[in-house]
C-alpha cells in the first residue's frame, strides 16, 4: 500500500477515505497494513481505530517479502494491493491462503503491461478497484482480466469540507489580483508527467486576453517541468499575464480554488482528475479533456466542460465558455460525496 | 421474434441514459423486428429498455413491448417464443394474475413475479430477455438453455448495455471497439467466436443457459442453470436398456411432442428442406401434428445440378410425399455477389457459415414466410457429424503417447518442420491433442491450429488470444461433468460449440436478416429431456436410421440411405474464381494446394468485411 498518512496526493488521499469506509463501527473488522515510510510526527490525519500499521523500512524488495511473510501468518479474508506492481505477491498469497485478491488501480501505472514478472497474476485477480473508466479500459486491453471483475469507485469528494467564498483578501493581495479574471490549473509539474495541459492554454493566452484583458492564468504547484513552462511564457512574452504561484500549503488550498473564476486542466494522460471535483465544489466552472479518465470526473460533460485537449479552437471555445459561467457548485457533484464512496466500499469489500 | 435492447446506468456518479443512443441501437435490429417499435424509462432516467417486434403470437397491440406487470414494477423486453405459454398462462391466472394480452411475453412477467430468476427452469422455448425489477432495483438477463437465441452485454464500469447484436450495441458509439485477442483467435481456430467472447473486449455473450444480473455493482458472473453435459450424466445414471421396437416409439413420441411445440403461433408455420432425414421427418411430423397446408423451401445451385449434392429433386420428392405446399429457389454466383456487402454487414460476428441459411431464408422471406421449422441439431442427437466415429478412435489410439510429457509437441514441431508442405497440420498435432476428448474434439473441428495463428493474425495477437482462450481447456469446461459415455461425450461438445456458437448464432442473424423466425424443434431441452436417457443407455439408437423410421409414410430410401453432405454453398468453386474474393492469395499460408476452403473464407469474409 503506497503510505497513505504520509503524502498529500491523490492516492494516499484516496487510501485513507478507503480506511476510513472500512472502519465500520459495530463491526470486527481488522485492518492490516504494510508501509514503507513513517508518516511525520505532525502529520494532520488520523489513522482509525482498526488499523494496525506496520512500518516495514528498507528496499523494495525487502518490503515485498516481509509484507508476505506477515500476510501468510496472519490468513486474511482479502488481500488489498494498493499498487499493481504489488499483484505478483498478492497472486501467490492468494493461491498460498485462498483469501480474495483485490488490487486498486488509478492511473498510468496501469495503462500499459508491466514489464516481466510484474504482469503476472492478473487471472488470479477476484476484484479490481478503478477510479476511472479509462484506466479500466487501459487495463482490459493488456491483461484481459473480465471487465466485469473491474468496479469503478472514483475518488471521494467529502463536500463538507468545501465551501464556495469570496475570493480571500489576504490571497488577493498577495498575487496582487484585484479587478482580474483568474483562470487556474492546479497540479504537480513533474517533468515525466507534462500532460496536464499547461502549455496548451499559455499557448491560446494571447488570444483570451483580447476578450478579457484583465485574464490572469495562474499556475499552482511545482516540478521540474516549471523551468520549460516559464520559458515558454518568456518566448510569447506573457510574463504580465501568466503567473506561477509555486507549490501551496494545504491549508490554502481551498481558499486558492476560491480565486479562481475558471478551472482548467486539458490534459491528455489523467488517471481520474480528482481536482476538478475540489475546484467544482467551490464552485468554480471547469473544463478538462475528453481523452482519459478527466471524462469521468466531468461526468461526460454534466459536471465541466469537455474539450479534445488537442483542438485548440475547442480549448478556445472551452475556455470562452467556463469564464462565462455563473460560479456555483453543480448538481452532478453530490453523487461523488463521500458516502457514496463509503457505501460502495462497504459493499464491495465488507458484503 | 424480435430485437431487444437494455441500459441501465448503475453506478451512482454516472449520467442519466442518452435517448438518442436506445434508438440508435434498437434500430440497427430493425431487420428483427418489423411490426412494431417500443420503449420504456424509468422515471429517474438511469434505466431503459427498448423493443422491435415481429409479431408472431398475439398479433394485437396489447402484446406490444416493452410490456410490465399489474402495477409497472417490473418491465420486460424478449426476444423468442415460448412454447408451452398457454399451459403457463393458465397456471398463473389460477395464480391470481391478470393477463393484459394473449402473449407469451406477459408469461414471463407473471412467472418472474411468482418464482424470481428461477422462473427460467419452467420456460420451454427459445428466448433472450431483459428484465428491470424496479423494487430490487437490478435487470436481470436471460438466455435459453441452448442458446438458441443471442443477448450480448457491455458494462464500461457505468452502464451496462444489452442487445440482441453485438453490431447492435456498438451502433450507440458508446462502446470501445478494442479488439479482443481471445475472440479473434477462437474466429480462426474454430471458424465462429466462441462465446462468452466476442471480437470486442467490452461486450460479452451472456452465456446459454444462464442468468445475469446487474445491479449497483454491475454486472454479475453470469449464473449457469442449465448444462448438456449435467443433463446426459444424470441421464446416463437412470438410463435402461431397451429393444430396437420400444426406443423407436420413444424417440418418435419424443420428437413429435417437440414439434407439436414448435408449431405454436398465430402465422402460419413453415419448414426449410432438404434432402436430409432430419428436415424430412420435421417435416412430416409438422404435418401429423396438424398443420394442414404446409409450405416448404429448398435451396438449390447451378454448379450442384446434376450431383450428389444436389437436394433438389430429393426435396420435392419428399414434399411431394406430405404434400406440402413447395418451392425450390436457385442461387448462383451473381446474387451471391451481389448481396456479398450485405451479408458481411449483417453477420454479426465472423463466420464461416451462415451464408445458406442467408438465402434460404431470403427465399422463404420472399413467399412471405414469418416462420420456418429448421432440421437443425438433429447431427448433435443423432450421430451426423464424423466426430462421433473419430473422436473417441483418436484418443483411444493417442490415449499413451499423449501422456508422455513434451512428446506431442516436440513431435509436431518436428513433423513441421521436416514435412511442411507435405503434411497436414492436424495430423501434426495428433499426439500433442488427440489424447483427450476436448483435445481430439479440437483437432475435429479446428480450422487453423495454434501454431499456425500466427500466420494469420501476427504473433502478439496470436500468443495473447491463445493466452486469455485456452482453447483446448475452454472445450474441457463444457465436459464438466463427465457426460458419461462416449456418445454423450461427443453430443455434449458438438451441442455446447459448434451448435451453439457457429449453426444457432449463423441462423440468428441470417434469418433475421428476412425477418424469417428459425425453429428448431430438435434443439429443445424437454427433448433432450426425453431422449437422453434411451441415446444415453443405447448410443446405437443414435442414429440417422432410427430417424429415419419416424417418418408416416416412411421417408423414401433415397434420403434414408443419403450420404451426409451438410447443408453446403459452393464457395469453394466461387473462391477460387471469383477475383473480388481472392483476398485470401495474400496470406502465404492459404495458397498451398490442398488448403481447405474454409480457411480461405474465414480470412477472405473478415478482409472484407473490414474493408467495408
Amino acid at each position: 500500500m503506497p503510505d497513505p498518512y504520509r503524502g498529500f496526493g491523490g492516492i494516499a488521499q484516496y487510501n485513507r477515505d478507503l480506511f476510513d469506509a472500512l472502519s465500520v463501527p459495530d463491526r470486527d473488522t481488522q485492518i492490516v497494513s504494510y508501509c514503507r515510510h513513517r508518516a511525520p510526527d505532525d502529520s494532520p490525519f488520523s489513522p482509525p481505530a482498526n488499523l494496525k500499521q506496520h512500518l516495514l523500512p528498507g528496499s523494495e524488495i525487502r518490503y515485498v517479502f516481509r509484507a508476505a511473510v506477515g500476510a501468510l501468518k496472519l490468513r486474511p479474508d482479502i488481500v488489498l494491493c494498493g499498487h499493481i506492481n504489488l499483484l505478483p505477491v498478492g497472486a501467490i498469497l492468494k493461491r498460498l491462503t485462498g483469501c480474495k485478491l483485490v488490487v486498486e488501480v488509478y492511473g498510468f501505472e496501469a495503462w500499459r503491461r508491466l514489464p516481466g514478472i510484474r504482469s503476472w497474476g492478473t487471472r488470479d485477480v477476484d476484484l479490481v478497484i478503478s477510479i476511472s473508466r479509462f484506466t479500466r479500459e487501459q487495463l482490459v486491453r493488456w491483461s484481459g482480466i473480465e471487465p466485469r471483475r473491474i468496479k469503478l469507485v472514483p475518488n471521494p469528494v467529502h463536500l463538507d469540507q468545501y465551501t464556495q467564498t469570496a475570493k480571500p483578501s489576504y490571497l488577493v493581495e498577495r498575487y496582487g489580483l484585484e479587478g482580474k479574471l483568474v483562470l487556474m490549473t492546479l497540479g504537480r509539474l513533474p517533468g515525466q508527467e507534462r500532460y496536464k495541459g499547461q502549455d496548451r492554454i499559455i499557448a491560446l493566452m494571447p488570444k483570451l486576453s483580447v476578450r478579457h484583458p484583465n485574464l490572469v492564468y495562474m499556475i499552482v504547484g511545482d516540478g521540474s517541468d516549471r523551468a520549460r513552462l516559464e520559458a515558454l511564457v518568456q518566448s510569447l512574452g506573457l510574463q504580465e499575464q501568466v503567473m506561477f504561484a509555486g507549490k501551496i500549503p494545504e491549508s490554502e488550498k481551498l481558499d486558492h480554488y476560491n480565486l479562481a473564476d475558471g478551472f482548467a486542466m486539458p490534459s491528455t494522460s489523467e488517471g481520474f482528475g480528482f481536482v476538478f471535483l475540489e475546484a467544482a465544489a467551490c464552485g468554480v466552472p471547469v473544463l478538462g479533456g475528453s481523452v482519459d479518465g478527466s471524462r469521468d470526473a466531468l461526468v461526460d460533460g454534466k459536471l465541466g466542460v469537455m474539450v479534445d485537449p488537442d483542438s485548440p479552437e475547442e480549448l478556445l471555445t472551452g475556455l470562452e465558455e467556463i469564464l462565462r459561467r455563473e460560479k456555483r457548485v453543480p448538481e452532478s457533484l453530490k453523487p461523488f460525496d463521500y458516502p457514496r464512496f463509503r457505501a460502495q466500499i462497504e459493499r464491495l469489500l465488507l458484503s | 421474434m424480435c430485437g431487444i435492447a437494455g441500459f441501465f446506468s448503475y453506478h451512482p456518479v454516472a449520467p442519466e441514459i442518452s435517448r438518442e443512443e436506445l434508438r440508435l441501437v434498437r434500430d440497427h435490429m430493425a431487420a428483427r423486428g418489423p411490426d412494431g417499435v417500443g420503449e420504456w424509462f424509468s422515471d429517474d432516467g438511469h434505466v431503459a429498455l427498448g423493443h422491435r417486434r415481429l409479431s408472431i403470437i398475439d398479433l394485437s397491440e396489447a402484446a406490444s413491448q416493452p410490456m410490465a406487470n399489474e402495477d409497472g414494477t417490473v418491465q420486460l423486453v424478449f426476444n423468442g417464443e415460448i412454447y408451452n405459454y398457454r399451459s403457463l398462462t393458465e397456471r398463473l391466472r389460477r395464480n391470481g394474475h391478470v393477463f393484459r394480452s394473449k402473449s407469451d411475453s406477459e408469461v414471463l412477467i407473471h412467472l418472474y413475479e411468482d418464482l424470481g430468476d428461477a422462473m427460467v427452469h419452467e420456460l420451454r422455448g427459445m428466448f433472450a430477455f431483459a428484465l428491470w425489477d424496479s423494487k430490487r432495483r437490478a435487470m436481470l438477463l436471460g438466455r435459453d438453455p441452448y442458446g438458441v437465441k443471442p443477448l450480448y452485454y457491455a458494462d464500461d464500469g457505468w452502464t451496462v448495455r444489452v442487445a440482441s447484436q453485438v453490431k447492435a450495441l456498438l451502433a450507440g458509439n458508446q462502446i470501445s471497439r478494442l479488439p479482443d485477442p481471445a475472440g479473434i483467435a477462437g474466429f480462426y481456430l474454430l471458424g465462429s467466436v466462441p462465446e462468452p467472447f466476442t471480437t470486442y473486449q467490452q461486450i460479452r455473450a451472456v452465456p446459454a443457459g444462464s442468468i445475469v444480473w446487474v445491479d449497483d455493482l454491475g454486472a454479475s458472473e453470469p449464473r449457469k442453470y442449465f448444462s448438456i453435459s449435467s443433463f446426459f450424466r444424470e441421464a446416463t445414471r437412470g438410463a435402461q436398456k431397451l429393444d430396437r421396437k420400444e426406443a423407436g416409439e420413444l424417440i418418435r413420441s419424443a420428437l413429435l411432442d417437440s414439434v407439436r411445440h414448435h408449431l405454436v403461433a398465430d402465422v402460419p408455420v413453415s419448414a426449410f428442406l432438404s434432402a436430409g432425414v432430419d428436415s424430412g421427418t420435421i417435416v412430416a411430423l409438422a404435418r401429423e401434428a396438424g398443420n394442414k397446408s404446409l409450405e416448404t423451401v429448398t435451396l438449390a445451385f447451378a454448379e450442384y445440378r446434376s450431383t450428389h449434392e444436389d437436394e433438389a429433386p430429393l426435396a420435392s420428392e419428399v414434399a411431394r410425399i406430405y404434400q406440402t405446399v413447395h418451392r425450390t429457389r436457385s442461387l448462383d454466383e451473381s446474387e451471391f455477389q451481389r448481396e456479398l456487402p450485405k451479408i458481411l454487414e449483417l453477420m454479426d460476428q465472423p463466420s464461416i457459415d451462415g451464408i445458406n441459411t442467408y438465402f434460404i431464408s431470403k427465399a422463404a422471406s420472399e413467399n412471405g414466410v414469418k416462420v420456418a421449422l429448421s432440421g437443425l441439431g438433429g447431427d448433435e442427437l443423432f450421430r451426423g457429424y464424423p466426430a462421433f466415429r473419430d473422436v473417441p478412435r483418436w484418443v483411444r489410439g493417442t490415449w499413451l503417447p499423449s501422456r508422455v510429457p513434451g512428446l506431442g509437441r516436440t513431435t509436431r514441431a518436428l513433423l513441421s518442420k521436416l514435412l511442411p508442405r507435405e503434411i497436414s497440420p492436424k495430423l501434426a498435432g495428433m499426439l500433442e491433442f488427440g489424447g483427450s476428448y476436448a483435445g481430439a474434439y479440437f483437432l475435429r473441428r479446428g480450422l487453423f491450429m495454434p501454431w499456425e495463428l500466427k500466420d494469420v493474425v501476427g504473433l502478439e495477437m496470436a500468443s495473447e488470444g491463445l493466452r486469455r482462450l485456452a482453447p483446448v481447456a475452454m472445450m474441457q469446461s463444457v465436459l464438466e461433468p463427465d457426460p458419461g459415455s462416449a456418445y454423450a461425450r461427443v453430443a455434449t461438445l458438438e451441442s455446447s460449440l459448434y451448435m451453439r456458437n457457429q449453426l444457432l448464432r449463423d441462423t440468428d442473424w441470417a434469418s433475421m436478416a428476412h425477418s424469417v423466425e428459425v425453429r428448431v424443434p430438435l434443439v429443445d431441452p424437454f427433448l433432450l429431456r426425453d431422449l437422453a436417457p434411451i441415446l444415453a443407455a443405447n448410443p446405437s439408437y443414435a442414429s440417422k436410421r432410427m430417424v429415419a423410421g419416424i417418418a408416416r409414410p416412411l421417408l423414401p430410401p433415397a434420403v434414408s440411405d443419403r450420404a451426409k453432405t451438410g447443408f453446403n454453398v459452393p464457395l469453394n468453386h466461387w473462391l477460387e474464381r471469383n477475383t473480388k474474393l481472392d483476398v485470401w492469395r495474400r496470406l502465404p499460408v492459404l495458397t498451398r494446394p490442398g488448403t481447405h476452403w474454409a480457411r480461405r473464407w474465414a480470412y477472405a469474409s473478415v478482409s472484407l468485411g473490414t474493408q467495408q
